[in-house]
């Protein structure tokens, strides 16, 4: 999921910016989903901004899916609660999905060079890349058995209440437990260890690019406030 | 706080975070912005427990179910800082309350705990935030009790039936020699 979505390094903002950036355009659009002119002059300020910053063709992609699945997600409010909910919830979908777009064109080294570089803890550190990176294995060892699983229902050797059980989920979680393994002793044969300083190979620098971004945002949301 | 993991335990924690978001991934965005207290709990506990309880069982080490929090929360902070806040404090109170009845993760009965107190210790803190950042009264969130009720209760039996079959789980890797 990550590395197709990333971004090259040099027009991808800074890392804990760009988080800082996804949760300030999600909160100051919530602000306004009271008053749809204004919120909609709000996403074409951001979807201009982020055109300007390098991330127009990731936007793009995003919004060929979020537009669909917001709709849907407003649609599903119907049955839940109010009617009155549904336009909101809808809303409030499509903003965090637009949110996303710094968050989701940074390459998750670039945040685990970050880290590094602010020395936060190496569990946190290891832990965040794996989650990330290994996304898309999981999916594809999920996707694999899945078929395995069915195929073996069809040939009629998986029978009784306990075939999902069998022969799906124990192979999955044994799956898992062998990747686990096999990327511990590679990464200690690589040398890894916890303790002691680490090197940081090309430490990503926040520059006047990265900061512009959050000014014109904050004016963005500060023009928007003077009009109403 | 983290001195005892050693790397393959991280490895190990790591993974498990990436299957939780994963089957988040998948569940989550239908429900993420529903109005009824307890539907996304409901939804989410029995694969959290279920993945909570094989972790706790492969790495039954203080601070695990914090680190699994910190780890599955860094990412979702990408989205939402409450989701972080939530599952980071979440796993604190539940490894909390489950250690301060057993001590440590020796006992099954340890990981049983806190692997099903996890979901459900969200409830009451998504309900503060709602409370307090959104400025969503006790009213407003609890607009249909009784269906909230249900769902709380459901939340709970589901995180349970999800940490039994974690355990039983962990019993047939047990025999296959994968713990």
């Amino acid at each position: 999921m990550f590395p197709k979505l990333a971004i090259p390094d040099a027009k991808a903002l800074y890392p804990l910016l760009a988080i800082l950036s996804s949760l300030l355009i999600f909160v100051f659009g919530l602000s306004l989903v009271k008053t749809p002119p204004l919120l909609l002059g709000y996403v074409l300020g951001v979807l201009l901004l982020y055109a300007l910053y390098g991330y127009g063709k990731l936007a793009a992609r995003l919004l060929c899916f979020l537009l669909p699945l917001s709709c849907f997600v407003g649609c599903l409010a119907l049955p839940m609660g109010r009617a009155g909910s549904a336009l909101p919830s809808g809303l409030r979908f499509f903003l965090f999905g637009l949110g996303m777009v710094p968050s989701l064109g940074m390459r998750p080294v670039a945040l685990q060079r970050s880290l590094r570089q602010h020395k936060l803890p190496r569990p946190l550190e290891i832990g965040s890349a794996l989650a990330m990176n290994f996304l898309p294995l999981l999916r594809q060892e999920a996707q694999e058995l899945w078929m395995i699983w069915r195929l073996q229902k069809k040939l009629g050797r998986l029978q009784g209440k306990r075939q999902l059980f069998r022969g799906f989920l124990l192979p999955f979680l044994m799956q898992i437990f062998h990747v686990s393994d096999l990327l511990s002793i590679s990464l200690v044969t690589r040398g890894l260890r916890l303790e002691g300083d680490a090197s940081c190979y090309k430490p990503p620098a926040c520059g006047a690019r990265d900061l512009s971004f959050l000014a014109l945002l904050f004016l963005l949301r500060l023009g928007l406030v003077l009009l109403v | 706080m983290f001195q005892d993991f050693e790397i393959k335990d991280l490895v190990f924690l790591g993974l498990i975070s990436a299957t939780l978001l994963l089957l988040g991934g998948l569940i989550m965005p239908l429900v993420m912005s529903t109005q009824l207290f307890g539907l996304q709990q409901l939804l989410s506990a029995p694969f959290f427990a279920l993945l909570t309880t094989l972790a706790l069982h492969k790495v039954p080490k203080r601070w695990s179910l914090p680190l699994l929090g910190l780890m599955t929360g860094s990412v979702l902070l990408f989205m939402s800082a409450v989701m972080f806040f939530n599952n980071v404090l979440a796993a604190l109170l539940a490894e909390g309350i489950s250690l301060a009845r057993f001590k440590d993760y020796e006992n099954d009965q340890a990981k049983l705990w806190a692997s099903l107190l996890w979901i459900p210790c969200t409830l009451p803190i998504t309900f503060l935030f709602m409370y307090w950042f959104q400025d969503r009264g006790i009213a407003e969130q609890l607009a249909q009790p009784w269906l909230s009720a249900l769902l709380i209760a459901g939340s709970f039996l589901f995180s349970y039936l999800g940490a039994r079959l974690g355990a039983s789980l962990s019993q047939e890797l047990k025999k296959a020699g994968k713990l």
